[in-house]
């Protein structure tokens, strides 16, 4: 079994219609939470999450709101569990990650994923069927902007001349990490080498499978990937006891599954169909399974650690611990990314 | 009047000793940006508690000096650090879909709580021909477009914008499945101001914008006075508009030791602006202090400003105070003279004289 990290997330700053507080109020919190974790000192990353003109304000601008956090705190590492790369201009994330990568003085772990949903790319005037080609370009854009020769990168979707993009990263290799849902993704991320974050739907047995997959296609390429990381997202909630952990979590997760994935169609049936509002019992079905993947990390600390150290049994060396739920008493939730921090993490 | 801190450049010049390095040239380890990128937010700090109203920080890119090429992330950084003061920020339009800008500028003003100024900057030709492919223009008609854009995504309603420049949405009749039938978008979240204020900062470009969108123009710190006259001619300043200009400015207890302090760091940042592109000739730099840079001790630095408020109805100034080849202590010292023996000067009308001159 590898060492374990463990990040906190996913930051959405939702105002919901359940808890429809200020949006001010969100990111305030949003720092002081940033703070927090900082000064808990075993939380490696704190994690972010991007959508775009959802009702209730969901994170639109990632790598501007990482400055806010870089600002607000000297150690922790800030990461995306996704930014959706695809509908973005490349050269701007790479300019804006550098500038969050100075900010930070190293501090960036820049997460990228395709995004899906058909209104965000009709808004920024994407064709959603270019997403593929735009994000393996986006990535070559990135590369080159960050190296220390010009861009001089001519594609089929982007077309950057001769330009050198400054400031550099402060790093000299900003780690990069891809969403990779399903055997292409995680096979197209072992050709790059780049770290993965794996989707939150699976089961351990297939996390292994997929971890195996991600090393097997890297072997057979020649990619050395020996400092890519196998990021997961899980769900997760700690108390002093499994009863309070439900009572406290699991009502809240129920929400974010049924309601709003299934609001995205991000869910799936039996079959691999997106499920949506349209199919309520074939939503029903793939939400409540999906709660059982996360109940093995809904707890007391020595419940949490055990389901982490599953986790990490399958070849997985940092976790995305989801612990943010909708409307929930704040002092329970700090409460619990601080037994998450004392009493979990230092016993993985 | 009230008064501005920047704007903040980041920019950072091979060859810059590191702050308080007293080794010989050789032997000095050099300025490094991350340090430059943490002082700027020190400063910010400094700034708001000497009474300033608000810290600007500028954006350019492709430049050999790295001039900090993100506004957005650095205001970012400048609203978690400070409390109170306005967080300005100059973003490049006519670059990208505008949608971008919106939504960063909407995540800043919520992260400040309402204090962002917006003052948009007109690309020049090299970042235009860097960002070609993402559809960069630097014409009048693209960053007017631009601000119609911006105007909407902020505004309270849905909206849809067709445009030579803008599709939004894009028609999806034959690609979208989900999104099919919904013409209209909403930009998530709104800032926190309800009517976000929106300057434009630049050169002759930048004045005709504002002229044609009705908002507030502001000069930057290199043009003469009478380069700046038919600039801000025809905006009609009312009473209660703003009327912003950015200076290059530096201040010590005697006009001497501002010289000493500044005035080689100043030139050579100006040095380092015409390498990146500046359209400026070495002898026109001497005569730059002459009209446009403000050297010296609190009543030099008063005069100067009186002048321009006098000539061209300037009520906000953005001064610069901070320039990153110098030592950060000299800057935090400046911050605090110019907050004390400038800033009432303008800020505090009925200030007794003999309350005034104590030192």
């Amino acid at each position: 079994m590898g060492k374990l990290e463990v990040g906190v997330g996913i930051w959405s700053m939702q105002s919901t219609k359940q808890g429809p507080r200020h949006f001010s109020y969100l990111y305030k919190e949003l720092m002081e939470d940033a703070q927090y974790c900082d000064e808990l000192q075993t939380i490696k990353t704190i994690w972010q999450t991007e959508h775009h003109f959802w009702y209730d304000g969901y994170s639109p601008a990632l790598l501007t709101v990482a400055g806010g956090i870089a600002a607000a705190t000297k150690h922790i590492k800030i990461g995306q569990s996704t930014m959706l790369f695809s509908q973005h201009e490349a050269l701007r994330v790479a300019t804006q990650a550098a500038v969050v990568d100075q900010l930070s003085g190293g501090r960036l772990e820049l997460g990228l994923g395709l995004g899906y949903r058909d209104n965000e790319f009709d808004g920024f005037n994407i064709d959603r069927r270019k997403r593929r080609i735009r994000f393996e370009e986006g990535i070559e854009v990135l590369r080159r902007s960050w190296s220390n020769d010009p861009v001089n990168f001519h594609g089929k979707q982007f077309d950057v001349p001769d330009v050198s993009v400054t400031p550099k990263p402060f790093q000299s290799d900003v780690p990069i990490w891809v969403a990779a849902v399903g055997p292409e993704p995680i096979k197209r991320a072992a050709k790059l080498g780049v770290s993965i974050i794996l989707s939150d739907a699976l089961t351990l047995d297939q996390l292994s499978e997929h971890i195996e997959l991600y090393h097997k296609t890297a072997q057979e390429y020649g990619v050395d990937v020996s400092t890519a990381k196998m990021g997961v997202l899980r769900r997760g909630w700690v108390a002093e006891t499994d009863d309070d952990a439900y009572q406290n979590a699991l009502k809240s997760l129920r929400f974010l599954l049924r309601d709003q994935l299934g609001g995205w169609r991000y869910l799936k049936d039996e079959n691999g169909e997106s499920v949506g509002f349209d199919t309520p019992d074939k939503l029903d079905a793939a939400a409540a399974k999906l709660v059982t993947v996360h109940e093995r990390t809904i707890g007391r600390p020595e419940k949490v650690t055990r389901g982490l150290r599953e986790i990490a049994a399958t070849g997985c060396d940092h976790i995305i611990f989801g612990t943010r739920f909708d409307s929930l008493p704040r002092q329970k939730y700090l409460r619990s990314l601080e037994l998450l921090a004392t009493e979990v993490i230092p016993n993985i | 009047m009230r008064f501005g801190l920047g704007p903040m450049t980041l920019e950072s010049v091979q060859g810059w000793r590191c702050a308080g390095c007293r080794k010989p040239a050789s032997g000095c380890c050099g300025r490094k940006q991350v340090d430059i990128y943490e002082e700027v937010l020190e400063h910010a700090v400094t700034a708001e508690w000497w009474g300033f109203d608000s810290v600007w920080v500028d954006e350019r890119h492709f430049t050999p000096d790295s001039f900090n090429s993100s506004a957005s992330v650095v205001a970012a950084g400048l609203s978690q650090r400070t409390e109170f003061v306005r967080v300005g920020m100059m973003p490049v339009l006519g670059l990208v879909n505008s949608i971008y800008v919106a939504e960063e500028v909407a995540c800043i003003d919520n992260i400040n709580a309402g204090r962002t100024i917006v003052a948009g900057q007109v690309p020049n030709d090299e970042t235009v021909r860097g960002w070609a492919g993402s559809g960069a223009s630097n014409s009048a008609d693209r960053i007017v477009d631009d601000i119609a854009v911006l105007r909407k995504a902020w505004g309270p309603n849905p909206f849809s914008h067709h445009s030579a420049f803008h599709n939004i949405p894009m028609n999806n009749e034959e690609i979208h499945v989900q999104a099919r039938g919904l013409d209209r978008i909403s930009v998530q979240p709104k800032p926190a101001q309800l009517d976000m204020p929106l300057w434009m900062s630049g050169g002759t470009e930048a004045a005709e914008v504002a002229r044609r969108t009705g908002i507030p123009y502001m000069a930057p710190g290199h043009l003469t006075l009478e380069q700046m006259r038919p600039l801000y001619e025809g905006l009609n300043p009312t009473f209660e508009r703003v009327v912003p200009l950015i200076r290059d400015v530096f201040i010590a207890p005697t006009t001497d030791e501002a010289q000493r302090l500044a005035g080689a760091a100043i030139r050579d940042l100006y040095n380092a602006q015409m390498r990146a592109g500046l359209e400026l000739s070495s002898s026109e730099f001497d005569k730059l202090v002459m009209d446009t840079i403000i050297i010296g001790d609190p009543d030099t630095c008063i005069e100067r400003l009186y002048g321009y408020e006098r000539e061209l109805g300037v009520n906000y100034v953005v001064a610069r105070l901070a320039y990153h080849n110098m030592h950060p202590g000299d800057t935090a010292r400046a911050i605090q003279l110019f907050g004390q023996g400038v800033v009432p000067e303008f800020r505090m009308f009925g200030l007794p004289d003999e309350i005034r001159k104590v030192v």
